[in-house]
């Protein structure tokens, strides 16, 4: 079996892919085919690959979080320019655009949508933000239609009787979400910004 | 391994040897490549044997890497009786130059430390 296809293995890997969003691509390839290699000696000189030596090894390697870290301090100090004017207009941009796109798309849709699409471009291009914080990104600008549809589909899910208890929660959960998804980006970036600048130090 | 445990559970004896591992980790590692090229496992099996040198094993491939970056070791991949193919670390002719530039500087810097270590209250004791 080749080393990276076995489970764990490849869970570990896909972690620590994620942790290193930000890190150029070339690099990110390097380190995961150095990590892949390394436990694939380890499992070599282990002599054998059950579940519990895949483990071991694993552990031994660290967590990615930790291995992500030390890759991105390896990295050279982005410019002033590089964190602040760049990326500091874009990262507003999308944290306007994504839920503006949500709550005016219901009353002007094309507005909405090319506020949707740039929002969603941006969020895509900029390395703030790792694959799951993305993902989540890219839902913002429907997310009220999101709430409103669960809601609506799924009457009691919240135990909340039918009848307007329920329209309270949609009246007031739905205008809600595309704001409070651009909270959930901004302190994503926030943290990530405030762990870098502590690397850097 | 076990010391090396044992301190990272007391508050600060980790906080301490990880910074003062970020410093000189990576002339170990040069001096480590002196006798010869090494895989990475065999620098981390090397590095483990001093207890405060013993790194999360994951995070010393980052640092090979800036080190191959920077033109201070080279690397080859070299085949092996036991498992895949393993990628060799050298020494190369600037590699050699900043380990012996290191090892001129350390032990001025070893020496101050433990100076200051041994005569903390030196300058006041002269003022009372």
């Amino acid at each position: 079996v080749k080393t990276s296809e076995h489970t764990l293995v490849r869970r570990y890997l896909a972690a620590v892919e994620q942790e290193t969003a930000t890190l150029p691509a070339e690099r990110r390839a390097e380190l995961l085919a150095d990590l892949t290699e390394h436990i694939s000696v380890a499992l070599a000189e282990a002599g054998d690959e059950t579940d519990e030596t895949v483990q071991r090894v694993l552990d031994q390697l660290g967590r990615p979080t930790a291995i992500a870290e030390t890759a991105l301090a390896e990295e050279p100090a982005p410019t002033d320019d590089e964190l602040h004017a760049g990326s500091d207009l874009r990262t507003g941009l999308i944290l306007i655009l994504l839920p503006l796109a949500g709550t005016i798309g219901v009353f002007m849709r094309t507005l909405g949508g090319v506020a949707a699409v740039v929002g969603i471009v941006l969020l895509w291009t900029s390395k703030q933000w790792n694959l799951r914080e993305r993902i989540i990104g890219t839902f913002i600008p429907v997310s009220s239609l999101i709430v409103w549809l669960g809601l609506e589909l799924l009457p009691g899910f919240f135990g909340v009787a039918p009848g307007y208890p329920r329209l309270i929660l949609i009246a007031v959960l739905a205008p809600a979400a595309p704001a409070l998804g651009s909270v959930y980006l901004f302190r994503a970036a926030r943290r990530r910004n405030a762990a870098r600048a502590a690397l850097r130090s | 391994m076990v010391p090396y445990l044992a301190m990272q559970d007391t508050r600060d004896g980790g906080r301490v040897a990880s910074q003062l591992r970020k410093g000189v980790l990576e002339y170990c590692v040069l001096a480590l490549l002196r006798q010869g090229p090494c895989c990475g496992v065999e620098l981390l099996e090397e590095l483990s044997g001093a207890s405060v040198m013993a790194t999360t094993q994951g995070t010393i491939y980052p640092l090979l890497s800036r080190l191959r970056r920077d033109a201070l070791v080279d690397t080859a991949l070299r085949e092996s009786p036991n498992g895949p193919p393993r990628r060799y670390y050298a020494l190369t002719d600037a590699g050699h130059a900043a380990l012996d530039a290191f090892a001129t500087y350390w032990p001025d810097f070893r020496n101050a430390v433990n100076h200051f270590l041994a005569e903390p209250m030196e300058v006041n004791r002269e003022n009372q």
